[in-house]
């Protein structure tokens, strides 16, 4: 198949659908009439109650994973309703009122760190409009012009006769006026901010340093049993037999549930008329046995012990060693699809110089620290979900469409995770932990997958391998560079490859995904980009070393907006592109020191780029420069990290600075371990000692230097991953060390402990 | 039946001795902070104090307590203000939290054997994982607390 140019680069056929996630703004105008008033806490805009005690309510339509999301939020609403801030708390968003009201939260999905930049002005809408109705309830009230009137620290107040009106006494009357025609709303202006842009404590700061925070893990429901399961070993056996003898007599009171695989829908929202590939991903999930009782240390010790039949599998041969071998052959010929600009072959036969390259990254999984599980009771009065799925949304579906309830009678308790790193978009557990529930009608069952069940049957930023070509033009910079993708199963990721964060004037992609690998797809923290800048990087980095050029000297040639074709999809929006990415990189080398001298055998490399996977799409711009020693053993230490970003408008500092230095810790952890094997069709890695993570003694020192802006939010949550690898492995190959052209590190370099 | 004593109190547990800790913790004694990551020893979410020694307490059978002190996040300090949660809220160490409250016992237990460790010390000593990468605040809230209980 070919495909057109603009679809390849990913970019335009999102473009053009993008914005059907988008907001549309006049929602909140027409949301009056739902809002719910009682004695106990009036609802208004469903973002927002304000309970009889003036404290306030801001409900989160985001899993909260680590990211800060309950704090910025709240911070976005409470700054521009001039809440008391000390009376503020969450609660997460359900499902079922978000489909019965018509979607007032706009964006629940917690993929791509696009919470504050798609929530950000929806959010600021919904508050502005509900002070705007607090202040004109108060007007009528007191008998006064609402202009006369300002709202602060959760009361409307009149200036003149500095009469002070607690929130709590107008929201009911608030709740029930008609506003839409008093539309547009003001905002605040930047200079009066008191909570944007402010370091204030997450909400849940305390709470998560006495033990008190409350988990998925952690749902205790009366009457509550446990269950443990057990998914076929090899990829796409089936569940012959289980041998149910004497169970009965074992302790916990166990039984046995049969929970079959299927593909449950996708891991990531599609839109209406669009082409899931481009989009998602399927999740699947193969039969399952699953054991429950009293404890789920009894549930999992006879799950353990059961003697299960699975059929033979046509992957039972599987390997990803194999995989790597056949798609290093796959790159080297002509691939499937294929797209590009301006014309490489002329490039190539004008060329000074021609370099070429193969590349190449492992299935690699999220990990987060809490293992997967989900809680779930089916009776007669319909379904309860307790999950900390990063897709709600599609639960709260499998829910209903699993047990065949009424959508209505569907109620999905939306709790904190112990991580994500998208893990939790997939949501298998949800679906395993429903099937058992069905059987057990009436009896809540808590499913936990123990840390091996969660590693060998997750999702996986997908095995790829890559082949560069390059040409290199008189003048010293890239004219030419083509790029041949092949990958196990994965969405149409080609955005990973082909959004070159630099400019060459003539590049040609071509691809090809293994669909039949029945290896699952996941989103992993940094998605394409994580697999893919880092490769872009090192291979320029490794043109510009053949030719013997300065590193910023040549990164900076390659940001020349200049050298962009005219006639180039998005021609204002490349142009603009580079801009900002000099912008950032020239940031970095102010900043982060760049030219200071580096102490002997201390490696230094540098990586600026976005995240946008489709031109428009609202990432931050950033840069990382990272020093390392390689000592005469080749043993590594990375010392410092250093980034420089372009977040847009920053809501929280502190926060985006604790999310930098986690995503270089997560890129640090892929870079020099991270490796998910297959053999004989199962995954090898099962826990944490074969699977390592980076650990303290790991860790480098991390610094953040923001760049001003009051534009909209860009994301932050997985920025650092991409960039951090890639300026890594330039900064191995200055230290005197090797080109690492297949991760993790670990298969080259001795890292001592891990 | 084992007889032991959890956060200053005597408890009996009726349970298989063979269960570890963490589950009696968390599923018979309702104490939820200490987590479950790994089960096999490998991360420390699980970390609790035997005797002031800390244990991962997902590979400590019940029957290894017998008639000792068990001391869990929740029992660290009973106002919930020990100088490693103040300066935990003060560096803003947790991300999603589920690591700290192993990162906090391991750290008071560190700091019942070296009184003002070094970096490098605190660095090696704590090997528990923290997958949201909270590590360098960690060691910054470490340090800020021992100074403070050296000078308490
Ligand atoms: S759960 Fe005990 S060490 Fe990981
Ligand atoms: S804060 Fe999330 S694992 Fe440590």
């Amino acid at each position: 198949m070919r495909i057109s140019r603009r679809r390849l680069l990913s970019g335009s056929a999102i473009i053009a659908t993008g914005t059907r996630f988008a907001i549309i703004l006049p929602v909140f105008g027409s949301r009056d009439a739902t809002a719910i008033s009682s004695n106990e806490a009036v609802d208004l805009l469903s973002w927002v109650e304000i309970k009889p005690d003036n404290s306030a309510v801001i409900r989160i339509p985001q899993t909260d994973i680590g990211q800060g999301i309950n704090t910025t939020l709240a911070q976005i609403i409470a700054e521009e309703m001039d809440l008391d801030w000390a009376r503020v708390s969450t609660k997460a968003y359900d499902p079922r009122v978000n489909a019965e009201r018509q979607n007032p939260y706009i964006w629940t999905t917690t993929l791509g760190s696009s919470s504050a930049h798609y929530l950000y002005e929806p959010v600021r809408l919904a508050a502005a409009t509900i002070k705007k109705k607090l202040i004109s309830a108060a007007a009528l009230q007191l008998k006064v012009a609402p202009e006369h009137l300002h709202a602060d620290q959760g009361h409307v107040v009149h200036a003149k006769t500095g009469r002070r009106i607690p929130f709590s006494k107008v929201a009911a009357s608030a709740a029930e006026l008609q506003l839409s025609e008093q539309l547009p709303v003001e905002y605040k202006p930047v200079a009066q901010r008191r909570l944007i842009g402010s370091s204030v404590p997450a909400l849940e700061l305390k709470a998560m340093t006495a033990g008190e925070k409350r988990f998925g893990i952690d749902v205790d429901v009366p009457g509550m049993r446990f269950a443990a399961i057990s998914q076929s070993p090899v990829y796409g056996a089936k569940l012959l037999k289980v041998e149910m003898e004497g169970i009965r007599k074992l302790s916990g009171n166990p039984s046995v549930v049969r929970v079959s695989g299927k593909t449950i829908g996708f891991n990531s929202p599609v839109p209406e008329g669009e082409d899931p590939d481009l989009w998602a991903a399927e999740v699947r999930c193969d039969d399952a046995i699953a054991v429950v009782a009293d404890t789920w240390w009894q549930a999992k010790t006879v799950l353990e012990g059961l003697d299960i039949t699975w059929s033979s599998s046509k992957h039972r041969a599987l390997s990803s060693e194999k995989m790597f071998v056949e798609f290093a052959q796959r790159v080297n010929s002509v691939l499937p699809k294929s797209g590009g600009q301006g014309n490489f072959e002329r490039a190539m036969s004008r060329a000074d110089q021609k370099l070429s390259a193969l590349y190449s990254y492992p299935y690699v999984e999220a990990a987060p620290l809490e293992p997967m599980n989900c809680t779930a009771l089916v009776d007669d009065n319909g379904v309860q979900l307790w999950t900390n799925s990063q897709f709600p949304d599609d639960a709260w579906r499998i829910a209903f469409e699993t047990t065949g309830v009424d959508p209505n009678d569907v109620t999905l308790h939306l709790m904190a995770a112990g991580g994500g790193f998208g893990r939790r978009l997939h949501n298998d557990i949800v679906y395993q932990a429903i099937q058992i529930a069905s059987q057990h009608r009436g009896i809540p069952i808590k499913l936990l997958a123990t840390r091996e069940e969660s590693m060998k049957h997750s999702y996986y930023s997908p095995l790829t391998v890559a082949k560069f070509d390059a040409a290199v033009g008189s003048d010293g910079t890239v004219d030419g560079w083509r790029c041949r993708v092949a990958s196990s199963f994965a969405p149409d990721q080609s955005y990973g490859a082909t959004r070159l964060p630099f400019v060459v004037p003539n590049t040609h992609f071509e691809y090809e995904r293994h669909m039949s690998v029945p290896v699952p797809f996941g989103w992993v923290r940094g998605v394409g980009f994580a697999q893919h800048l880092w490769m872009n990087f090192s291979f320029l980095d490794e043109i510009r070393l053949a030719i013997g050029a300065d590193a910023i000297g040549f990164f900076r040639a390659h940001l020349d907006p200049s050298r962009i074709p005219e006639d180039v999809d998005e021609y204002d929006l490349a142009v603009d592109r580079a801009l900002r990415t000099r912008r950032v990189l020239d940031y970095c080398v102010e900043k982060g020191g760049w030219s200071n001298e580096k102490p002997p055998g201390v490696g230094r490399g540098i990586c600026a780029s976005d995240s946008d996977y489709y031109p428009g799409f609202g990432s931050s711009t950033k840069a990382a420069m990272v020093d390392i020693v390689l000592d005469k053993k080749r043993s590594l230490t990375v010392n410092r990290v250093f980034i420089a970003i372009d977040a847009g408008t920053v809501i929280n500092p502190d926060i985006v600075k604790a999310q930098l230095e986690g995503g270089v810790a997560f890129a640090l952890s892929t870079a020099l371990y991270s490796e998910i094997s297959v053999k004989n069709g199962s995954v090898e890695q099962s826990n944490f000692h074969d699977y390592p993570v980076l650990r303290m003694k790991k860790m480098p020192r991390v610094e953040v230097a923001m760049i001003p802006s009051d534009s909209t939010p860009l994301g932050v949550g997985e920025d650092a991953v991409p960039i951090t690898i890639a300026a890594l492995v330039n900064a191995i190959v200055d230290a005197g060390g090797p080109r690492i052209r297949r991760l993790p590190i670990s298969r080259e370099i001795r890292l001592e402990d891990s | 039946m084992v007889e032991c004593e959890i956060n200053g109190e005597s408890k009996s547990v009726e349970a298989d001795g063979a269960t570890p800790l963490l589950w009696i913790l968390r599923d018979e004694l309702g104490l939820k902070g200490t987590k479950f990551g790994c089960g096999a020893g490998l991360c420390g979410a699980c970390t609790v104090h035997v005797d002031g020694v800390a244990v991962r307490s997902c590979i400590t059978p019940l029957i290894s307590v017998s008639g000792k002190k068990v001391t869990t996040i929740e029992g660290i300090d009973n106002s919930g203000e020990h100088p490693l949660q103040r300066h935990w809220i003060n560096s803003r160490v947790p991300q999603c939290g589920y690591c700290q409250s192993g990162m906090i016992m391991a750290a008071a237990a560190l700091l019942g054997s070296v009184k003002s460790p070094s970096e490098a010390q605190v660095r090696e000593e704590i090997t528990n994982l923290c997958r949201c990468g909270t590590y360098n605040r960690i060691v910054e809230a470490v340090q800020a607390a021992a100074k403070d209980m050296s000078v308490e």
